[in-house]
């Protein structure tokens, strides 16, 4: 058997894991606890590009936050932060008229801490903003609760 | 001694024949000789597999167990076209506060006289679906479009805020707002 092309596709799989799996992690923090509201009505995401901000809570107060995070850059959750973010999604909505924003905000944060970030992305000029949640699971919440 | 191509249809032993045609003849092809060599190339199969298997990998959707809620982004809008005679719609105020650490420590007052706080969100939308304007409900106070302002206190938890958007929205009103902390709208 020869093994050269199967070490060679083998690499190449190692390389795709290597990167995809480093993607998921910036778009993603999993260190954020989505709220998960019950009867959700939320809707999917669709399959189009969207710009990820995921306000990363502090380790020892959940309801503050730490940082916001878009993509590989972090912004400090405080004033020269939040313009900084700004002058980000402002660039970004220039770039892509379509611009799409979800805000991932973990469930125990302060409105007073998550709503600067909402007013920042809706200023921006984005065309469409959206809050994500933890997906309700098939069967959970279907039951019917007597009026 | 008789040779393999005197007798074309008697069948000699391999080594026999292989023999005696390497010392006079060129070898005849195993099929001519009623040989079948079926052989599996390996290589070439892992090659598609992997293929196959990069291929599914990229076109596959890798879903997050994620929803997201839609908020609308203010539009400004251009002077001179309201309409003089249109009365200005006087949104429903929802004031949410968080009470304790609980899911379900939260307080949820509608601004509206007759309409006394709600103790669950289940009960506001309740209440939000009772008083929609419907085919069923010809005499409800509010229409689907009706603007609705949610207006948590800077403590609000994020939970909380979401619950009261996903009552509203569940109750199938389309315009539903996140207003600033605390505002005495």
């Amino acid at each position: 058997m020869n093994l050269t092309p199967m070490i060679d596709m083998t690499f190449l799989l190692i390389v795709f894991f290597i990167l995809t799996s480093q993607i998921s992690n910036v778009e993603v923090a999993e260190e954020i606890e989505l709220p998960e509201p019950e009867r959700s009505v939320a809707a999917e995401p669709d399959e189009e590009h969207r710009l990820v901000i995921n306000l990363i809570p502090d380790a020892s107060d959940r309801r503050r936050l730490s940082s916001m995070r878009v993509g590989f850059r972090t912004f400090t959750a405080d004033a020269p932060g939040r313009s900084r973010l700004r002058a980000e999604l402002l660039a970004a909505a220039q770039s892509d008229p379509d611009l799409k924003i979800d805000i991932r905000a973990d469930r125990q944060a302060l409105y007073s801490e998550v709503y600067p970030v909402m007013s920042l992305a809706s200023s921006s000029g984005a065309k469409r903003i959206d809050l994500v949640v933890s997906a309700t699971l098939p069967g959970r919440g279907d039951e019917e609760v007597e009026r | 001694m008789t040779s393999a191509l005197d007798t074309p249809f008697s069948r000699t032993p391999l080594l026999e024949q292989e023999g005696e045609s390497s010392a006079y003849h060129q070898p005849l092809s195993r099929r001519h000789r009623g040989e079948f060599d079926l052989r599996l190339n390996l290589v070439s199969m892992i090659d598609v597999v992997f293929l196959l298997f990069m291929y599914f990998l990229l076109t596959a959707n890798f879903t997050l167990g994620e929803e997201v809620y839609l908020i609308d982004v203010p539009q400004t809008r251009a002077a001179g076209l309201d309409d003089p005679f249109e009365l200005p719609e006087r949104p429903l105020a929802i004031r949410i506060a968080t009470i304790g650490p609980g899911r379900a420590d939260c307080s949820i007052r509608i601004d509206l006289p007759g309409l006394a706080a709600t103790p669950t969100f289940e009960a506001l939308y309740r209440r939000l679906e009772d008083h929609r304007v419907r085919p069923g409900n010809p005499t409800g106070l509010f229409m689907s479009d009706n603007p609705i302002h949610i207006i948590p206190t800077p403590a609000t938890r994020w939970e909380h805020t979401i619950e009261a958007l996903n009552a509203c929205l569940r109750a199938q009103y389309t315009s539903v707002r996140l207003i600033e902390p605390g505002s005495a709208e």
